[in-house]
């Protein structure tokens, strides 16, 4: 029986990003569960994650549409794509007709999603991103692997000598501090060079025609101070339908990404700038890219998610590998439902993302959203069973559900349980099990009296 | 692809749908960052994130000196540059040839937001959004009878303009370990000066 890809990924991971990423992770749970409790005491919380999800599971359609209307009012050009191919074309022509070169991007998950760097780069673009994090992973050709924290897995001492390598810093210097002025340096060239900004959007409001950005760094303001044109790429699901109900997720989103009370920068954008610095056209790209068929499917609930990472950062297997170990842009729980969705027909390549899942229920608990994630990746698991893809590890249950649905089986496994108490199954170093209790050890089984007790009391 | 179609394809997606009724929010949005009045929950939550706070003039000059500033620019859209020039070299046009010539920004606040701890900066009170961004410093301007309570309050009539935007910070990542730095591209001390 071969090892699942994620285990693979798992074994050969350095310790030190492994150390990492767990502590990482376990610091953003720690900080969201204080922050809220503070903030949102007793059932507020859960009051507000409700919200969250009924305005989500809103007019989707109809939202969309009163959004394209409000955008066009205010003077952006709105563009829509069905994939990934088409938005890269559609960004490219918008650029290549300015006779641009020069792009800063500010932080998003979208344009990951469509590879949209690597597009424009090979066509001779200079494309740079003014998120610190991904910055630090595009100058080495990474994918992020948080979608907030992109570049989680990276050590002090792997920057500075990636700064130096590509001349960001002049000598080595691992003082975050200092490499982060290297990097506040470097990239104020770019913002004042740059021709074209590309943003994705956090949300955007139906009613008034306005995108969101949320950021900590302030990237996104500078890019629209220092570039002529913005593009934004933005999936249809971001669509809500006005500023009011904004306050619901502002609330959120801050406070289960990163622990703080709100984003430093929160930017609203309407339209072209009127002020002195700022872009003078803007356009918008609807992105679909597999999102309405996941919509008309029985996990359209996965389209309210708000991209804390708070799920990731709940996860025991992420906890353990980080999110590269996924194999796709969106990582943890949300990318085992989401990744494979999006696939569409590669969906074999990705099949064995939702057995990479304990199904301890965490990422449902934390999400702000309330979106039922670990049911989404049992419908992943169905979907990969009707369809009969092999995947590895693919245990075969049969000889369980022989146990578990014969009476008298079960009867005689139940009174001879405690007999594995004397087992030494830790001694076992080859083979499936030998892998399994490598790394694991099961509880002392103390049960299996509750049919006499019940005979007794019941 | 064409609009028509784009927007056809997700309405009949959507069609099997249960469409919730978008909910009436209520108080349960407001947070218990809300303590005292709009105000003085301003102070208390931008100060908390390392925003500075002065409400008189000669505590600004101080503070601008504390930070070695010598040169600045006042947005051409403030009335005044507040007597600024007394006490600094002022200019009231960013020039974007010499960015890093500016040790600090004024400029006007539209509004801040108690239960967030943010100002509110608009396009239509600011000449060059340059002024309040690229220089180490920046000072925004704020009434204080134009601070307002929730942050329902503050998004009410946001956009009112292209472009507006909360700050409650200075620029700041912990993409590095998670270690804490300020300043990473745009000011990395953020002042809000309350004037009556
Ligand atoms: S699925 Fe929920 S918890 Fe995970 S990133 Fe999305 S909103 Fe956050």
């Amino acid at each position: 029986m071969a090892l699942q890809p994620i285990d693979h990924f798992c074994e050969t991971l350095d310790p030190h990003v492994k150390k990492a990423i767990t502590a990482a992770s376990v610091g953003s749970t720690n900080a969201q569960k204080a922050i809220l409790e503070r903030d949102y005491p007793g059932d507020k919380t859960d009051h507000l994650r409700s919200l969250a999800n009924a305005i989500k599971g809103g007019d989707l359609a109809g939202n969309l549409e009163k959004a394209v209307a409000s955008l066009e009012r205010n003077g952006i050009t709105v563009l829509f794509a069905k994939d990934g191919a088409e938005a890269r074309d559609i960004i490219y022509n918008i650029i290549k007709e300015r006779e641009a070169k020069n792009v800063v991007k500010i932080k998003s998950m979208t344009t990951e999603e469509i590879e949209l760097n690597h597009f424009l780069q090979e066509k001779g673009m200079d494309v740079v991103e003014t998120d610190l994090g991904e910055l630090i992973i595009q100058i080495e050709n990474e994918k992020p692997s948080h979608i907030v924290k992109p570049a989680i897995h990276r050590t002090r001492g792997d920057i500075a000598e990636s700064f130096v390598k590509h001349n960001i810093a002049e000598k080595y210097d691992d003082n975050p501090n200092h490499l982060t002025l290297a990097a506040r340096k470097y990239l104020r060239e770019k913002y004042f060079a740059a021709d074209v900004v590309v943003s994705g959007a956090n949300y955007v409001l139906a009613e008034e025609g306005a995108i969101v950005l949320c950021t900590n760094e302030g990237n996104s303001r500078f890019s629209m101070a220092g570039a002529k044109t913005h593009i934004a790429l933005v999936g249809f699901e971001k669509v809500i339908p006005s500023a009011k109900e904004l306050a619901v997720f502002l609330n959120l989103l801050a406070r289960s990404a990163t622990g703080q009370t709100s984003t430093a920068y929160t930017d609203f954008v309407a339209g072209p700038g009127k002020s002195k610095n700022s872009p003078k056209e803007m356009f918008l790209v609807f992105l679909d890219n597999g999102r309405s068929d996941i919509l008309a499917s029985e996990s359209a609930e996965i389209l309210k998610c708000i991209r804390c990472g708070a799920c990731m950062n709940r996860c025991p297997v992420f906890r353990l590998v980080g999110g590269h170990a996924y194999r796709a842009t969106y990582p943890g729980p949300l990318g085992i439902v989401l990744s494979p969705l999006l696939a569409g027909d590669k969906l074999a390549t990705l099949a064995d993302l939702p057995k990479a899942c304990s199904l301890c229920g965490a990422c449902g608990e934390v999400c702000p959203a309330k979106i039922p994630l670990p049911d989404l990746i049992l419908k992943n698991r169905d979907k990969v069973k009707k369809q009969h893809i092999h995947v590895p590890n693919d245990i075969n249950f049969w000889p369980f559900k022989l146990l578990a649905t014969t009476p008298w089986m079960w009867k005689s496994a139940m009174a001879m349980s405690k007999a594995a108490n004397f087992l030494p199954l830790s001694w076992i170093k080859f083979g499936p099990a030998g892998r399994w209790f490598k790394s694991r050890t099961i509880p002392r089984i103390n049960g299996g009296n509750f049919r006499n007790w019940f005979k007794k009391n019941g | 692809m064409d609009k028509n179609d784009f927007l056809k394809r997700v309405r009949e997606a959507s069609k099997n749908r249960k469409v919730v009724e978008t909910p009436k929010l209520d108080c349960g949005v407001v947070s218990a960052m809300l303590e005292g009045g709009a105000k003085d929950a301003f102070v208390k939550n931008f100060t908390s994130n390392h925003g500075i706070v002065v409400e008189d003039f000669d505590a600004l000059v101080r503070v601008l000196k504390d930070n070695g500033c010598k040169i600045g620019v006042v947005d051409a859209k403030m009335d005044s540059t507040l007597g600024l020039e007394k006490h600094f070299e002022i200019t009231r046009e960013f020039d974007r040839n010499i960015p890093d010539a500016y040790h600090f920004g004024v400029s006007i606040a539209s509004k801040a937001i108690g239960e967030s701890g943010s100002m509110i900066l608009k396009d239509k009170d600011t000449d060059d959004r340059l002024t309040t961004v690229a220089p180490w410093v920046h000072v925004a301007v704020l009434k204080e009878s134009d601070i307002v309570s929730t942050l329902s309050d503050g998004l009410d009539g946001i956009i009112d303009n292209a472009y507006s935007i909360f700050i409650g910070a200075p620029s700041k990542t912990s993409d590095i370990e998670g270690v804490l730095v300020e300043g990473v591209h745009g000011p990395g001390v953020e002042i809000c000066y309350i004037v009556k």
